[in-house]
């Protein structure tokens, strides 16, 4: 920031230069042809990088709505069905099979490591013959429709780390969430709401926080940051005009301020007085945009039957995706959801029961939704937490009663729509279900492959900050051409 | 005078004898053998050029416009001595000209038509001078016209022999995207030789073989140069062209060569990918293999989409068409297609749609879900004649006003979602000839209705969506609203469910409400003892709820003063003391800040009576998570304080410890006192577990106890 209020001052200097330049040349536009640099007055946003990100096709997929399972689902009672752990049961884990994998704080004390069984019988549903659990009934109904990756890794093990990493690409905060970069990359679709919404839900399962750096704008403008909605009567907080003050005042106000604005712009040249300005702006319009967008009351029965009778309250998960449906309908870029409560160490059986009731039926309805809308071509969904859980059990152990530890080198999730191939079950973990025998998708590749979707080359797309280029995959990442349709 | 005319003398017979040399050239041009620095002022030819050009211009300037110097007599002398440096410089140029193009790598009929224009203007200009100096004043300027005319067109034919013909144009075409789709696209015909063509074959090419390369056609590629042939089969990496171009640029032998355009690092790449892949001048992009740099490259060249027969629009245009309510923009970054999506149902009006006139022939995309459409909007849709994508979901259209997209013959992919229609519509689906999609949800079709068009179409993907099929699922339970679970005299509850005709049943009595024992809530209830409350909904459709449950205490007395002997743990110190006497029931979420948490001290609360008041009971409220290390105390101490007497003890007791993991949970510790009697303070100690028992995950941590409310009743 200090360095560009100091290159205002440059700036000014530039201006007053070309002035010059332009007259004598006689044109304007000539002068920001012989240099094209002259006009530009934020020094990090190199549009010539951002053009050439954009492959000259069109793109799959326009927006995204990520269902986040917060906490890390277990893929062993989920998608990821292993017999042999069941016939194995109490049988200690093989250090062949561990190769040194590092433990986290919770179980290094644990001096056995026993294996341990899903407690939930696994079926294989629809064309695809797709392993689900009995959890996941309405999954298993759109089975499909969605492209299971059952070959997923991260770096990090525990869940901060592995969240930030997940949304930002670095496990160290600051860096802008993928949601942001898609702002930036794309902009907004529609300009009476904001790019990048966030929603939040709680299960009742062992929880872990999610924070608002996760869906942070890093060192991208402002405008990019992720807006979260809130389940109260005033979804987003203080959007709307106090009791009393009319629309028009409300316009004279923002006229005012935004003259003041201005005169502090001019003067000190801090972009981020531009970003407030548009952003207040934008704020006037969402005033009439969001109560548009989240009145769930004219949504016809069979909607609420589809997504369940909790999508009528506010808060829950299936009210988030019913309203990232509204959304992203609405032309917002990219819809994060986080439900909470996924973090099973221990009681895995009975608190996962309930987290899987708490998203199943909605999650499967989302992709009904989208489908018989004909959204479904240009929305990609993404449902996944940020690991897995280890295949032997960390605390006391019964059939019935278990917990899992997190485990970064093998775990699942699903995408369905926006280019993805559906009905399509990728990779494979070993009959341990602990490492990646075949097509690991790491991260960064997932995040390259959704910048594909997207119409973004994940290794073009960088913007400058404190002297080096920075991107959403760092220096990693590849597409993963099989999973495009 | 006289040094002047001596002068002139002698450079008109410098003149006369170039004539005369430049003949000798022409007519010997085989052979004779030139020496070498005769070489070297060939090749001065390029640089020399620019003086005889200038100065025949200027010259031209001032013939043509006498008045431009006065007086006449000077006018003349300056005619005549530019006229005559003119015409030696022209001598000069033709001169070098000819000996530069005995080099070899200049193609004959290129050169042929610059060497005689640029023969002409040196004989017209020298008989310009002749005219000029006989004063024949009428004809002077036909040699001078003609030679600005030839003069002009030499420069130009010589400037294509340089840098290729097409170098004033390119600039102008350079974005040009390539016109075939993947599937029919050639590598090296629709990939490899556009990049040829621009960077190389202007060199190399028939009418300028340098370093005796052609590239303009396949049979002379294979052929090869002087320095040999460009592709090595054998060793593709090592193949001569990629050596060339991967050389640096300071490099002699660097192709392009320096001071030209450039190949950018993607035409390298592609070039290279292409020769590796094994120089085959015939096959498909599509036919290489998938891993193959060549394919993944030459891939990314291609539209996915077809290519559009329309030109783009104005950039301008699309720009002022944008507005906070309509967005309009192409499919990718240079695509001429266009697509358009609006905004904000309230602030529609068909003039946005007509607005959109400009760029009829280019929009293939609208998206105008949930606007109100009517005739006049589907009129104007209907010139959009290239549409491919319509999406009118929630829009109100009728079966009627559709027939106007009857032009729409490009029409793939059509949403009519909400929209209620009559059979009518199936037939006019079916005329659309071009059509793929079809999303009829909530349109009033079913199955049974569409099987028709389906029939006659089966390639259309016909989506009805989501049918309500009977099949029921659970209500979700009701929620409680009220202000606080504690309460000194009265308490007014509600009952709440999202759905509006749901029917709602309620218990006071601790039972499970249900068909058979139930009471049927009609407005807030008001509740005056403790009290447990039950209530499900029931709905036609659905299945009945879960329960819903609330605790209603009534807490007769609170304490004058209180404090706590040691503090809570930093971590969960609520607002300290003063949360036990809040009225608030914390939930399950331990961190709430609601909850008083101890561990390494042992809960130890002081309560005083200013006056002394007769006690029942004192009930302690606390949380039970096993998982997060909450346990019951393990030993409970009750002291009371008679009106005037010293502390005695009450109670002591050990609770049940729990046996297993269990859901997150509230519990309570009831204190009765036996005989109640008047007291002016309570004193209670609980104390946490120093050791977890060894079922647990961390059998030999500390565990913790959490309090948030005391009942005294």
């Amino acid at each position: 920031m200090e360095k560009e209020t100091l290159e205002h001052g440059l700036n000014q200097n530039r201006r007053k230069f070309l002035s010059k330049l332009s007259l004598g040349l006689g044109s304007v536009a000539l002068g920001s042809l012989l240099i094209p640099d002259f006009f530009r007055g934020n020094g990090g946003i190199d549009e010539g990088a951002l053009m050439a990100a954009v492959p000259h096709f069109a793109p799959k997929a326009k927006r995204v709505i990520y269902l986040f399972q917060n906490g890390a689902p277990s893929q062993l009672e989920s998608f990821d069905y292993k017999p042999l752990l069941s016939q194995y049961m109490g049988q200690e884990l093989p250090a062949s099979i561990r190769m040194g994998q590092r433990l986290t704080g919770m179980t290094s004390g644990q001096d056995s490591f026993p294996l341990v069984g899903s407690y939930y019988r696994f079926d294989q549903y629809g064309q695809s013959r797709a392993w689900i659990s009995e959890l996941f009934p309405h999954t298993a109904k759109i089975v499909d429709d969605i492209c299971i990756v059952k070959s997923m890794q991260t770096e990090a093990i525990n869940h901060d780390p592995a969240l930030t990493f997940f949304q930002t690409g670095a496990q160290v905060g600051n860096r802008p969430s993928m949601g942001a970069w898609l702002s930036y990359g794309l902009g907004s679709e529609n300009s009476n709401l904001p790019a990048f919404c966030v929603l939040l839900s709680r299960g009742k399962g062992n929880g872990q926080g999610v924070y608002s750096k996760l869906w942070t704008n890093g060192f991208l403008d402002s405008v990019h940051q992720g807006v979260q909605f809130s389940a109260s009567e005033d979804p987003v907080l203080y959007l709307s005009d106090p009791k009393g003050m009319r629309r028009e005042d409300r316009r004279k106000m923002l006229d005012q301020i935004a003259a003041l604005n201005e005169m502090s712009y001019r003067q000190f040249g801090d972009p981020e007085i531009q970003a407030k300005i548009q952003q207040y702006e934008m704020a006037y319009r969402m005033q009439t945009a969001v109560p548009e967008v989240t009145d769930i009351s004219k949504e016809p029965d069979s909607i609420i039957k589809l997504y369940g009778p909790d999508c009528l309250v506010p808060g829950t998960y299936a009210a988030n995706c019913l309203l990232a449906r509204k959304l992203s309908e609405n032309g917002v870029r990219f819809v994060q959801l986080y439900h909470q409560g996924w973090d099973q160490h221990g009681n895995l059986p009975n608190e996962m029961a309930g987290q899987a009731k708490d998203v199943d039926q909605a999650s499967a309805a989302l992709i009904t939704d989208l489908k018989q809308r004909g959204m479904l071509d240009e929305t990609l969904v993404i449902w996944g937490g940020e690991f897995g859980r280890t295949n032997y059990c960390q605390g006391k152990m019964s059939v019935d009663n278990y917990g899992r530890d997190h485990h970064p080198r093998a775990f699942s999730i699903w995408m369905a729509g926006g280019g993805v191939k559906s009905g399509m079950v990728y990779g494979e973990t070993d009959e341990f279900g602990y490492n990646v025998t075949d097509n690991p998708v790491h991260v960064h590749d997932f995040q390259a492959t959704m910048l594909h979707l997207l119409g973004i080359d994940h290794e073009k797309m960088t913007f400058r900050h404190l002297g080096r280029r920075y991107r959403l995959t760092d220096v990693h990442g590849k597409v993963v051409k099989d999973l495009l349709v | 005078m006289n040094k002047t005319s001596s002068l002139i003398r002698l450079l008109e017979n410098l003149l006369f004898a170039s004539h005369f040399f430049i003949l000798v050239l022409l007519l010997g041009e085989s052979l004779l053998v030139l020496p070498a620095w005769f070489q070297v002022l060939g090749r001065m030819h390029p640089l020399i050029l620019h003086f005889p050009i200038v100065l025949l211009l200027l010259t031209g300037l001032l013939q043509l416009f006498p008045n431009l110097i006065d007086p006449p007599e000077t006018h003349r002398n300056l005619v005549r001595w530019l006229l005559l440096i003119s015409c030696l410089l022209t001598g000069i140029t033709a001169l070098a000209g000819l000996i530069l193009s005995q080099e070899p790598g200049y193609g004959p009929e290129e050169i042929a038509y610059h060497k005689w224009t640029g023969l002409g203007v040196f004989w017209m200009a020298s008989l310009w001078y002749v005219v000029f100096v006989k004063e024949k004043k009428g004809l002077v300027l036909i040699p001078a016209l003609a030679s600005l005319l030839l003069v002009t067109i030499t420069g130009h034919l010589g400037a294509s022999i340089t840098h290729g013909e097409s170098f004033l144009t390119e600039p102008l075409k350079k974005n040009e995207p390539i016109k075939v789709s993947l599937e029919e696209a050639v590598a090296f015909d629709h990939v490899i030789q556009p990049i040829l063509e621009q960077k190389c074959i202007s060199c190399h090419k028939a009418t300028k073989k340098k370093g005796e390369l052609r590239m303009d056609q396949i049979s002379h590629m294979l052929a090869g140069g002087e320095s040999g042939p460009l592709f090595d089969p054998e060793n593709p990496q090592q193949s001569l062209m990629l050596k060339r171009i991967h050389l640096p640029l300071e490099e002699e032998e660097h192709m392009p060569p320096k001071g030209k355009i450039q190949l950018t690092e993607e035409e390298k790449n592609l070039i290279e990918a292409w020769i590796i892949s094994g120089v085959d001048f015939d096959k498909k992009v599509l036919d290489y293999p998938e891993e193959e740099a060549i394919f993944q490259l030459a891939s990314l060249k291609f539209n996915t989409e077809k290519g559009y027969g329309f030109s783009a629009a104005d950039p301008g245009t699309i720009r002022k068409l944008n507005n906070f309510y309509r967005r309009v923009e192409p499919l990718y970054p240079g695509s001429p297609a266009l697509s358009v999506r609006f905004f904000g149902r309230d602030q529609y009006q068909t003039s946005h749609l007509q607005d959109l006139s400009e760029i009829a022939g280019q929009i293939v995309s609208v998206n105008l879900n949930q606007i109100p459409l009517a005739e006049a909007d589907l009129q104007q849709l209907a010139e959009f004649d290239q549409l491919e994508k319509l999406q009118m979901n929630f829009t109100g259209v009728n079966s009627k006003d559709l027939r106007l997209l009857q032009p729409l013959k490009n029409l793939k992919s059509l949403s009519l979602v909400g929209n209620t229609l009559e059979a009518e519509v199936l037939e006019l689906l079916e005329s659309f000839p071009a059509l793929e999609k079809l999303y009829l949800w909530k349109t009033g079709f079913e199955e049974s209705d569409v099987s028709a068009l389906q029939l006659a179409r089966p390639e259309i993907l016909i989506d009805l969506g989501f049918m309500d099929e009977g099949e029921t699922y659970a209500l979700n339970p009701p929620s409680l609203v009220f202000d606080k679970p504690i309460f000194s005299t009265a308490q007014t509850v509600s009952i709440k469910h999202p759905i509006g005709s749901a029917s709602l049943f309620y218990t006071l009595d601790g039972s499970i409400p249900d068909s058979s024992n139930h009471l049927v809530y009609e407005g807030p209830i008001t509740i005056t003892e403790n009290t447990q409350l039950q209530a499900r909904a029931f709905a036609p459709g659905w299945i009945g709820s879960g329960v819903t449950k609330a605790i209603f205490l009534k807490a007769a007395h609170s304490p004058d003063s209180f404090s706590l002997d040691f503090p809570p743990h930093d971590k969960y110190k609520g607002r300290g003391a003063e949360t036990l006497f809040d009225q608030e029931k914390g939930d399950l979420n331990f961190s709430s800040g609601k909850w008083l948490g101890f561990q390494d001290n042992p809960f130890v609360l002081e309560m005083h009576f200013d006056e002394p008041k007769v006690i029942n009971s004192v009930t302690v409220s606390l949380l039970l998570h096993e998982q997060s290390h909450i346990f019951p105390p393990v030993k409970v101490i009750q002291w009371i304080k008679q009106e005037e007497g010293e502390w005695e003890k009450s109670l002591e007791f050990n609770p049940t410890m729990p046996k297993n993991f269990s859901e997150p949970r509230l519990d309570q510790i009831n204190l009765d006192l036996n005989d109640p009697k008047k007291i002016s303070g309570i004193k209670l100690s609980l104390y946490p577990l120093q050791k977890l028992p060894q079922w647990h995950q961390s059998p030999n941590d500390k565990g913790w106890v959490f309090v948030d409310e005391i009942i005294i009743n």
